[in-house]
């Protein structure tokens, strides 16, 4: 009885030892689960916060707030290859991670610069809208105090993390758009360390906001 | 935060209305020499809308942007809505005009309504007092009928002093000039009074753009572009009133593929022309 007994202690440890490693693991992947919608919302609710808290944290507070939600919310390496399209496959490895790690920082401190006082705004969630190549349109729009309308409309796509945004509309305006048009025309006319160069500077004036 | 007002629609603008398949090249160096065609196709004039934009970002940086900043800095905020207002209302004949042109009609009457309730009990157009009425305001030009009669871009344009256009919004600004009833009004009032009018405008416009030039002077790598770029984008989620469909999203990987990355779902995208 007591070999029974202790057999069956010995599987209740192994099973909350066992637990104890899963559960980690379930909330880490706790991302993955979300929706377009939820995703999207997390990234709201995130930005909100920042702007609420914005004078408290100051500038390196929002970026630290931001910068996993940033990470959980985004596909940034996506974005940055398809920023430089068919370059990006003419950088070696080295100048790949170069430029993602510069890009990661640079669309975090943009968050962070603008986002970064709080009026009374919010966030409206609008439709969720069937793209081709299996992505998906979440739009919104952010009604500021005086009633300004701003819409933001997002693009995700599901990668092995789970749904990421992978572009966002502002009022229209495509910021991966203007990003690829801009960075390959530097890149083709001043090239890469010019790039990295001018989009350093960049991450500087977001501190300014 | 908003980065709204300079901001491109890629290529495709005139394949876009006109309802073609784009198809994406597999090969990486077609999709180079493609985005490059494409470039050229949007701005053949490139050189010279570089020199026009130059010049009047030389001049903006040295007139009108530090007396744009002086009357922002010292006009109270309610005095600059106001002037706002007023110059919103007498340009409003444009918005009327291009209402029913683009077969608006129920919109031409409430603008109708608008502009001569704010022309009388409004103070001349200094009060919006139509908008709380229900009468909101709207924004509409010749540039924006053209396109929804469905007229593709054309090639983009920097007129000096102006700012960005292009073929198709360029015969936009002698409609919206002569539609001004500054315009109607200086035909019989004396230049002392309409040369003040007229410089208040241009500050007045100037001020509201500082947001959107201080958007680019922080965010533009290439200013130029930036503003090229923005500018078109702008202007088609204008042409579809601020409420785009799905469809006109002109989706980056229509013109290349990322490397590393299966291919997946549609290969090409269609878009309907606007009706």
């Amino acid at each position: 009885m007591r070999v029974l007994h202790r057999m069956k202690s010995l599987l209740q440890f192994q099973i909350i030892g066992v637990m104890v490693l899963i559960a980690p693991c379930t909330w880490a992947e706790a991302p993955d689960a979300r929706g377009p919608e939820q995703v999207v919302n997390y990234l709201h609710d995130s930005l909100i916060k920042a702007m609420r808290e914005g004078e408290k944290l100051g500038y390196r507070g929002r970026f630290d707030l931001l910068a996993p939600v940033v990470d959980q919310t985004h596909d940034l390496d996506f974005i940055a290859r398809t920023t430089l399209g068919a370059n990006w496959a003419q950088l070696d490895a080295e100048q790949q991670r170069t430029f993602s790690d510069i890009f990661r920082k640079l669309s975090i401190g943009t968050y962070a610069g603008w986002f970064k006082g709080y009026g009374g705004e919010r966030f409206e969630f609008l439709e969720r809208q069937a793209m081709p190549r299996d992505q998906v349109m979440v739009r919104s729009r952010l009604v500021q105090p005086s009633g300004e309308v701003v819409r933001f409309d997002y693009i995700l796509r599901q990668g092995k993390d789970g749904w990421r945004i992978i572009n966002i509309l502002a009022d229209g305006v495509s910021d991966l758009a203007l990003k690829r048009v801009e960075y390959r025309a530097i890149l083709q006319r001043d090239g890469f360390p010019t790039l990295i160069d001018m989009l350093k500077k960049k991450i500087v004036l977001t501190e300014q906001g | 935060m908003k980065s709204t007002p300079i901001l491109a629609l890629l290529l495709v603008c005139a394949s876009v209305l006109a309802g073609c398949a784009t198809m994406r090249p597999s090969d990486p160096n077609m999709e180079a020499l493609e985005s490059h065609e494409r470039m050229d196709s949007i701005d053949p004039n490139e050189k010279t809308n570089r020199k026009f934009y130059e010049f009047t970002d030389m001049v903006d940086r040295n007139i009108l942007a530090p007396v744009a900043d002086v009357y922002i800095k010292y006009v109270p905020n309610p005095m600059q809505r106001s002037i706002g207002n007023f110059y919103d209302n007498v340009a409003y004949p444009n918005v009327i005009l291009n209402d029913f042109l683009q077969g608006k009609i129920r919109q031409g009457f409430q603008d109708t309504l608008r502009f001569v309730i704010n022309s009388t009990i409004g103070g001349v157009g200094l009060f919006d007092v139509a908008g709380p009425m229900g009468l909101p305001q709207h924004d509409e030009d010749f540039g924006q009928t053209l396109g929804v009669w469905g007229v593709g871009t054309g090639s983009y344009l920097f007129v000096p002093l102006l700012g960005p256009s292009s073929y198709r919004d360029a015969p936009g600004i002698p409609v919206s000039f002569f539609s001004n009833m500054l315009f109607v009004a200086g035909t019989f009032a004396s230049s002392a009074v309409m040369a003040p009018i007229s410089v208040l405008g241009i500050i007045d416009k100037r001020a509201r753009l500082s947001g959107p030039m201080r958007v680019r002077d922080q965010a533009a790598l290439d200013p130029y572009l930036f503003v090229r770029e923005g500018f078109l984008q702008q202007r088609k989620h204008l042409i579809y009133d601020g409420d785009p469909p799905p469809e006109s999203y002109d989706d980056p990987m229509n013109h290349d593929i990322p490397p590393n990355e299966p291919a997946a779902g549609t290969v090409g995208q269609t878009i309907k022309p606007r009706p």
